[in-house]
């Protein structure tokens, strides 16, 4: 008897859980919506609390497509303008964040094509490195022997977004939004507009290419 | 595959712990006995944590300020010249395919334009068309100081009417027709888009006859009868009068090798419009469709 009380009570904790973080994610949803009709009517002040909110997660996704700050301040820009102007064309079917982050990833995707395309990355790691790459190579530091103290220095981190520039766009926008964005595989499959599966197994293939790009360059 | 392909294609489900337990314990098995997947696991698990634990990059301070000044002091995107620069603002990230669909475009609507366009005064027969001008500049005065003259012969030929007719409409605008015409292939005969047939540069300049004046009428007379098979013409009558040294040839040719034609009469002297009155033939000058038919006098020039 006491143990199916205790079964009772622990489905009922994680029912009352299950609906407190229902509610949270409407009420975000919706005042993101009351924001977004508000913006529709003309309200600057709307448009500029959904920009408060999402601003910083933004410039760093942009970032990490771009992986330089001045690129990635215009890209951001461009994707919060490009948000205002097609405001009115969001109907609401999905959340405006989800809505936002797909642009966002789409015009990370197309400036990150476009600057690849100019050898933006392939000039940009001559100018850093300066040195020869052997140099480089020689003074990093084992991330086998300690990798969690190693894996946060900011020479790892150069490293590590080096690796991203070279993934190819469909490998980068994912290993983004999962690893380094931390959405979710219903998320992503939503932004990106693929079935789940396909978004798995491509998140799976694009760490294999960075495995061994990490590997060559850190062991 | 192999055992060891099959094992890393399963790291991802081992890493977010999504692995059947009885699928777990093989791939443990295996990652037991075998060093090289160990290793591969452990940069898997490496590389996944480096990813986690990169940095959030915060935005420079000023970024909301440019941000609000970059969206509201651009107008709202109402209007379609406003659609249009967004698209062109775009451009720069469409892909390399769009890029050459674009061109190939762009191409294909050149030459459409092209096409259809009035022939233009190509630079390599400049000096061709200022010759001419100065053909029909000559011509158009005598037409004026023996207009009278002319419209009395005419009534005895037909060739006449249609070469008064031609000076008429080449003095009364001297600089229209041979301008925009002058030495470059004329427009085919056919139908215009009004279902009117278009007139050929012979109509226009009254052109059907030529006069040729050069130094040595004979050499250019055989020059001509040997180019005319390489224009798709043919000599249709031929007349010599020996004692004024003058020869007519009347030629058969397509519209499209007029310019080709007069280009070679050029080489020989110089060319005016009209054939002569007492030197025509009885047959009046004939247009259709694809060819026109020259009366050319060749005359010495001393």
């Amino acid at each position: 008897m006491p143990h199916s009380l205790e079964t009772i009570l622990s489905c009922l904790c994680l029912n009352i859980l299950a609906v407190v973080m229902f509610c949270a994610a409407k009420a975000e949803s919706d005042e993101d919506g009351d924001l977004v009709e508000r913006t529709k009517r003309g309200a600057r002040d709307a448009f500029d609390a959904l920009v408060e909110k999402y601003y910083k997660k933004i410039y760093n996704l942009a970032y990490r497509f771009v992986g330089d700050t001045e690129e990635a301040n215009d890209l951001a820009q461009e994707i919060f303008a490009a948000a205002y102007q097609n405001l009115k064309k969001f109907r609401g079917d999905a959340k405006f964040s989800t809505w936002l982050f797909q642009i966002a990833t789409n015009r990370g995707k197309n400036r990150f094509k476009y600057l690849k395309r100019r050898g933006y990355f392939v000039n940009k790691g001559l100018a850093d490195n300066g040195d020869d790459r052997e140099t480089q190579q020689r003074s990093v530091p084992d991330v086998s022997t300690n990798p969690e103290t190693m894996l946060a220095s900011k020479q790892i981190q150069k490293i590590v977004q080096d690796a991203i520039n070279e993934l190819d766009p469909d490998h980068k926008e994912i290993v983004i939004l999962r690893d380094i964005e931390g959405f979710s595989y219903e998320e992503i499959a939503q932004l990106l507009n693929l079935p789940e599966g396909t978004t798995k197994s491509r998140l799976h293939r694009a760490r294999m290419v960075l495995k061994e790009k990490l590997k060559r360059v850190l062991s | 595959m192999n055992e060891c392909e099959r094992i890393s294609n399963l790291f991802w489900e081992l890493q977010e712990q999504q692995l059947g337990s009885n699928t777990e314990r093989i791939v443990k098995e295996h990652l037991h006995n075998c060093t090289c997947c160990r290793e591969d696991l452990k940069w898997y698990g490496i590389t996944v944590k480096a990813l986690i634990n990169l940095d959030s990059v915060a935005p420079p301070e000023d970024f909301l300020a440019q941000l609000r000044s970059r969206i509201y002091s651009s107008p709202t995107p109402s209007s379609y010249l406003q659609y249009f620069k967004n698209l062109l603002a775009s451009s720069p990230y469409m892909p390399l395919p769009v890029g050459v669909s674009a061109l190939a475009l762009i191409v294909v609507l050149g030459f459409v334009v092209y096409n259809n366009a009035p022939n233009p005064v190509t630079p390599h027969t400049t000096t061709v068309q200022s010759s001419l001008d100065s053909v029909v500049r000559s011509s158009a005065l005598a037409s004026s100081t023996s207009g009278s003259t002319g419209h009395k012969q005419s009534d005895k030929g037909g060739a006449d009417r249609f070469l008064a007719r031609g000076l008429e409409s080449t003095s009364s605008n001297p600089s229209g027709p041979l301008t925009s015409y002058a030495m470059s292939a004329p427009r085919p005969l056919g139908e215009s888009v009004t279902g009117r047939p278009l007139p050929t540069v012979a109509d226009i300049i009254g052109a059907d006859n030529l006069t040729v004046e050069s130094r040595s009428t004979k050499s250019a007379v055989e020059s001509l009868k040997k180019m005319l098979p390489n224009i798709e013409g043919r000599l249709v009558h031929e007349r010599s009068q020996d004692g004024i040294d003058e020869t007519i040839l009347a030629v058969l040719i397509p519209s499209t090798s007029y310019s080709r034609l007069t280009t070679e009469l050029i080489k020989h002297g110089t060319v005016a419009a009209g054939a002569g009155s007492g030197a025509l033939p009885p047959t009046r000058s004939t247009t259709d469709n694809d060819s026109v038919v020259l009366y050319i006098r060749f005359v010495n020039s001393h």
